[in-house]
């Protein structure tokens, strides 16, 4: 399948929505489709004309794209006369104003919930989770200990929160945290599964969208639990994927617990049974990003 | 057969240098062969055997031959070259270089079924077919001279890269291939070698810039290098890329067009979606580190430029003339 994604970045740099992609169109490459990126901000060609140039057998796109105005009056000209498949993405809430849906066949979304369930009522949205990249992010166990390593990207309104779980953490060195809201700003991609990998011992909450009722588990939950010994919050979510052992092990649902557990494995005085790694590592079969596009192109054909 | 090429110039671009070649290519097999251009001076450093000749005013005796091919607009210049039957060379998608008027006439162009069409890509080919609506189109594809493009066995302690291509210029996307380049010195200890006709303040971001390099010196520098990273949104053919297989120097590169009929992932080259610079910068990674996986791609890309040499496009624009002449079913 010749697909065209529409991005805002050709290479992930600061939103989170590259990085889904990068992964996204290396596992649909993996599996044999050609995946051309279409940069928005960015077109070296009109995007008609672009799409007059090659004949694509699906458009993929972030749902919030077809807030802009032109984007969605040329893609709904586009449709008249060329049947192309449309699909996007629902990676933030809220979903976009009603007339968006006009030009997609359906959506895929990692969220669960309260919105998601509303949407759905009258239009055709899909859960496809977030997940991780088979080849990049790997346990090593040849690296040299890092001590544990926050990646994320926690500026702006999310910052109060994540500051809530990592400023001691941070202040006292048990944590590097790596992201635009931190000293260190910036991991290239390919070299996060490493770092992770190093680093052993991996913090990840999720954020308070939570608490209104949607449900997300985010790419790090993923990505951390294949490389290293995750210290996750608690979702429902999880309770979905890990039995009582994988939850009590590798996740704490009082923030204090979370930070104490992170603390004593970087100090040694915790340790995870290999029992724990084997039974976590089974508990990831079937949701690489290889899993998720493999459903995607399923719903397709 | 006496056949006559019109080009719009004659300065050295990729597209000019073919019908070079197939000039000499066709002579080589006993035509007679004549190449019209507004200015009367072959391009400096080729071996043009073909008479080369400014085109005659619309007032002068008319001329006759058996083929006339024009290249690009050339087809609507009013001139006193006469035929018994007129070609068309497609050699990119030219109509999304131009607009308006210009862009709507070589549109009409491709679609006039009194035209043969000799396209350089089936990606070509395919178009005139079905967005002209256009039946009257043979592909001939493109080659490489094996004289000049030959690889050496040179082993160098550090890769080389080398970016092909104006800079700046929009369709060709050099800028994007830096930063390909860039990204991946990030992770390995690579050069970068720049090679175009011009190439516009790279800074830092590359070692070495060979700005106009002539038609003999070209070859010298893909067997320096160890990859050729182009990242052209749009490309007819991508002959430089068969130039630098036959030299050893193996494409890294989107799935621009008609390339992807000779460049093939992981076989002979590396090859990803357009615009998808993070999966480019993985597969040269994976490249730089594997040197099971570098050996055998350079000895298939080779191969691959082995496979093409102009001789058959020869055959093909010979099959396709006599096709048009009514001489051959």
């Amino acid at each position: 399948m010749k697909i065209l994604a529409l991005c805002e970045e050709s290479y992930p740099v600061m939103l989170p929505a590259s990085y889904v992609l990068f992964h996204q169109s290396m596992s649909l490459e993996r599996l044999g489709h050609e995946v051309h990126l279409f940069n928005i901000r960015k077109p070296v060609l009109p995007l008609l004309e672009y799409l007059d140039a090659y004949e694509f057998d699906l458009i993929y796109l972030d749902l919030e794209h077809l807030r802009s105005h032109s984007l969605l009056h040329y893609l709904k000209q586009f449709r008249v006369y060329e049947p192309m498949r449309v699909v996007a993405a629902l990676l933030k809430l809220p979903a976009p104003p009603e007339q968006v849906w006009d030009v997609v066949d359906f959506a895929v979304t990692p969220w669960k919930g309260k919105t998601v369930d509303s949407l759905a009522r009258a239009r055709d949205i899909r859960y496809l989770p977030l997940g991780y990249n088979p080849v990049l992010h790997v346990r090593n166990p040849d690296l040299p200990p890092l001590g544990p390593v926050f990646v994320g990207n926690t500026a702006g309104d999310r910052e109060q929160e994540a500051e809530a779980y990592l400023k001691a953490l941070r202040e006292e060195r048990t944590v590097l945290c790596i992201g635009p809201g931190h000293e260190q700003k910036y991991l290239d991609p390919f070299m996060l599964g490493r770092v992770y990998a190093a680093a052993r011992c991996l913090p990840n909450f999720h954020y308070a969208a939570e608490a209104g009722g949607d449900l997300m588990l985010n790419e790090r939950f993923w990505q951390s639990a294949r490389c290293g010994i995750p210290v996750n919050d608690r979702s429902p979510l999880m309770e979905e994927l890990w039995n009582d052992t994988l939850l009590e092990t590798f996740c704490f649902a009082d923030r204090q617990y979370w930070q104490d557990r992170v603390r004593r494995l970087n100090s040694g005085a915790d340790h995870v049974y290999p029992e724990a790694i084997v039974e976590l590592d089974r508990s990831l079969a079937g949701h690489s990003y290889d899993d998720r596009m493999r459903q995607l192109i399923q719903w397709l054909v | 057969m006496d056949i006559a090429y019109v080009l719009p110039t004659s300065w050295a671009c990729g597209g000019i240098h073919a019908v070079y070649y197939q000039a000499n290519e066709l002579i080589a097999r006993g035509h007679g062969v004549t190449v019209f251009s507004p200015v009367a001076e072959a391009a400096e450093g080729f071996p043009l055997k073909a008479q080369f000749r400014t085109i005659p005013a619309p007032s002068a005796a008319a001329e006759q031959f058996d083929v006339l091919v024009h290249v690009r607009e050339m087809y609507r210049m009013p001139g006193a070259i006469c035929a018994r039957r007129n070609f068309l060379l497609l050699q990119d998608k030219d109509h999304l270089l131009v607009s308006g008027a210009k862009r709507s006439a070589l549109l009409r162009d491709y679609a006039d079924p009194s035209l043969n069409i000799l396209a350089v890509s089936e990606w070509l080919a395919q178009f005139v077919r079905e967005k002209c609506a256009n039946n009257n189109v043979q592909i001939i594809g493109n080659g490489v001279d094996a004289g000049r493009y030959f690889p050496d066995e040179v082993r160098r302690e550090r890769m080389r890269l080398l970016i092909e291509g104006d800079f700046p210029d929009p369709m060709r996307n050099v800028i994007e291939a830096i930063e390909v380049a860039n990204r991946v010195r990030q992770h390995q200890r690579v050069q970068i070698w720049a090679l175009g006709r011009r190439f516009a303040t790279p800074g830092k971001t590359v070692d070495a810039v060979f700005e106009n390099a002539s038609e003999d010196q070209i070859p010298g520098i893909y067997r320096q290098c160890d990859l050729l990273i182009k990242t052209a949104i749009i490309e007819g053919f991508g002959r430089p890329f068969l130039e630098a297989m036959a030299c050893g120097c193996v494409p890294a590169t989107y799935a621009s067009g008609g390339l992807a009929e000779f460049c093939r992932h992981d076989e002979n080259s590396l090859v990803t979606g357009v615009g998808n610079v993070s999966l480019l910068v993985w597969h040269i990674l994976r490249f730089l580190g594997d040197e099971r996986l570098r050996d055998r791609l350079r000895a298939n890309a080779i191969q691959t430029a082995r496979s093409m040499p102009w001789s058959r496009v020869a055959e093909k624009l010979e099959s396709a003339f006599r096709r048009g002449l009514g001489e051959e079913a």
